[in-house]
């Protein structure tokens, strides 16, 4: 009996076209399905019972005060502070906001409201949740999740924007922005993370493997095993690894001026490179121990990555993202 | 329980009204002669009944010894049916049939509730948590959920299964107004015009935000 495609509702055999028809078509949809999955993960995960207690504001968020300029750490521990006064209430919030951020990205007639609410919150965590990525700690490194995965829902948001300002945009990124201001983000994006490679406190012999210690414990074991491998050869080569990813993520920096072909390599090596920061730095977001609370950063650079991903037509775009 | 208590008991709820639609929908099918994949329908019933049980265990639904044997094996089965499922499907492709079902989402899920009745049979490290007494393997303090890279997975899964059918849901709706054809079903006339799709879909999304909820909440 044949059904319709994620239903229980079965129809007369479909038509090829109107199959079709319930099949996202372009590439720029694709990417905001999968910004909406991670929306509606970031949900679920909210709903932790440990994000429903008072440690939750009082270890983790003003946690992220530490390190932090006292006019921002004041503005955290405020933040957290009215969170302490009702964590199940405003928790309970949290995850419904974010939940339905991702519902209504997924939902193409809400797709606008979704990315603009989503664009406010991200800020407002970015700020209050995260610390502004920590940038102005010191410490921050791509590795470590700067510059903030909240602040990369936010680009993704914009880049994702269902406009078509440039019809000639040989990529997604470009359609809502212009191609100069796209490749002005990615040069930001990029460059600006390879420049917190060089930061004084990275210059350290064992700046790389203080940030990836300990990383695996709690995780599955084979990326424990990876983290721990990798812990070991980095320890005491610090200065060397941040040196060679500083000039790893230049190196993709500029790349996206490369023409054709050498811009797919390029973006392959951004996807790589997040890859690796989400299963080494990261441990795939530490979902494991109940403490997690968004996938972080890697798999929000990747999508950022294939954003920029040169489309083989130009296909005009309407409003929902879907093409006409 | 799996997450807070009251929250895990609000999910129960809603799964037991899914599990009233998806009744509700073959009884109507079956009485004004519309279609619908009665597989799909009886396979929300169950997952439902059985979320349900997890979510409250105080029902007793899946929370006594040997009816969590028997659930499992209850899933073991039907994701072997669902397996066959997709692999005719497959085969109806392959001899150009245009599309011909989608129950690739449902095998996953009911592989999913393999894993989650699983590891409800793996004994407890640690129960010292009144929370979470009734369910075995799922509790806080007890160390890695077994497997968890596939747990991981399964979420990944239903979550970008969920994205999926809400972007679908304006072109399911609209199949309500196509012209209904009747065709033979066992000798008795089916109208081919199908059953509230939109509602069958919303139904399904329900479920994978819940299953998404119940093995999430496992990472801990």
């Amino acid at each position: 009996m044949s059904q319709v495609p994620g239903t229980a509702t079965s129809t007369a055999a479909l038509t090829p076209h109107a199959a079709r028809s319930l099949v996202p078509t372009d590439w720029r949809r694709w990417l905001q399905l999968a910004l909406a999955a991670i929306w509606v993960f970031d949900g679920i995960l909210q709903d932790q019972t440990y994000m429903f207690s008072k440690d939750f504001s009082v270890s983790f968020l003003a946690g992220m005060a530490e390190g932090n300029p006292d006019w921002i750490a004041s503005s955290i521990l405020w933040a957290a502070h009215i969170v302490e006064g009702n964590p199940v209430l405003v928790n309970a919030g949290f995850a419904t906001l974010q939940l339905g951020i991702g519902l209504a990205i997924a939902f193409r007639p809400t797709l606008r409201l979704g990315l603009a609410v989503s664009i406010v919150w991200s800020l407002g965590v970015w700020w209050f949740g995260e610390g502004l990525g920590m940038l102005l700690t010191g410490g921050a490194t791509a590795l470590a999740g700067a510059p903030g995965a909240v602040l990369l829902y936010a680009v993704l948001a914009v880049l994702l924007w269902p406009t078509v300002k440039d019809t000639s945009a040989s990529f997604v990124a470009a359609q809502p922005l212009g191609i100069p201001a796209a490749k002005t983000v990615w040069v930001v994006l990029w460059g600006g993370l390879a420049a917190l490679n060089l930061q004084p406190s990275q210059l350290t012999a064992d700046s790389v493997s203080s940030k990836v210690s300990g990383m695996g414990d709690g995780q599955p074991g084979w990326v424990s095993f990876l983290i721990n491998r990798f812990a070991e050869f980095s320890d005491h080569n610090g200065v060397a690894l941040s040196i060679i990813g500083a000039i790893l993520l230049a190196l993709v920096a500029v790349g996206i001026f490369l023409p054709g072909r050498w811009t797919r390599t390029v973006l392959v090596a951004a996807v790589v490179v997040a890859a690796f920061i989400w299963v080494i730095g990261e441990a795939l977001g530490a979902p494991f121990g109940g403490k997690g609370t968004d996938v972080n950063s890697g798999p929000l650079l990747a999508l950022i990555a294939l954003a920029y991903w040169p489309t083989t037509t130009n296909a005009v775009t309407t409003s929902t993202g879907v093409s006409a | 329980m799996i997450g807070p208590t009251w929250l895990a008991a609000i999910f129960g709820v809603i799964m037991l009204v899914a599990v009233v639609v998806a009744a509700v929908r073959i009884i109507a099918a079956w009485r004004a002669h519309r279609t619908t994949d009665y597989q799909i329908d009886i396979h929300n019933i169950l997952m439902g009944v059985s979320m349900a049980g997890m979510l409250i265990p105080s029902l007793l639904i899946v929370t006594t010894g040997p009816s969590t044997i028997a659930w499992l094996v209850v899933w073991i089965l039907l994701t072997i049916w669902f397996a066959i499922s997709v692999a005719r499907d497959a085969a109806q492709r392959r001899d150009g049939n245009g599309f011909t079902g989608h129950h690739l989402p449902h095998l996953v899920m009911s592989a999913a509730m393999v894993y989650m009745f699983a590891v409800l049979l793996v004994p407890a490290s640690d129960s010292s948590d009144p929370a979470i007494s009734g369910m075995p393997g799922m509790n806080a303090g007890g160390g890695l959920v077994p497997l968890a890279t596939l747990d991981y997975a399964f979420v990944i899964f239903v979550v970008g299964y969920t994205v999926l059918v809400v972007d679908r849901l304006p072109a399911i709706a609209a199949m309500r107004s196509r012209d209904p054809q009747v065709v033979g079903h066992g000798g008795a006339a089916t109208t081919a015009r199908p059953l509230a799709p939109a509602t069958a879909a919303i139904n399904n999304i329900v479920m994978a935000i819940t299953m998404g909820y119940m093995l999430t909440m496992m990472f801990a």
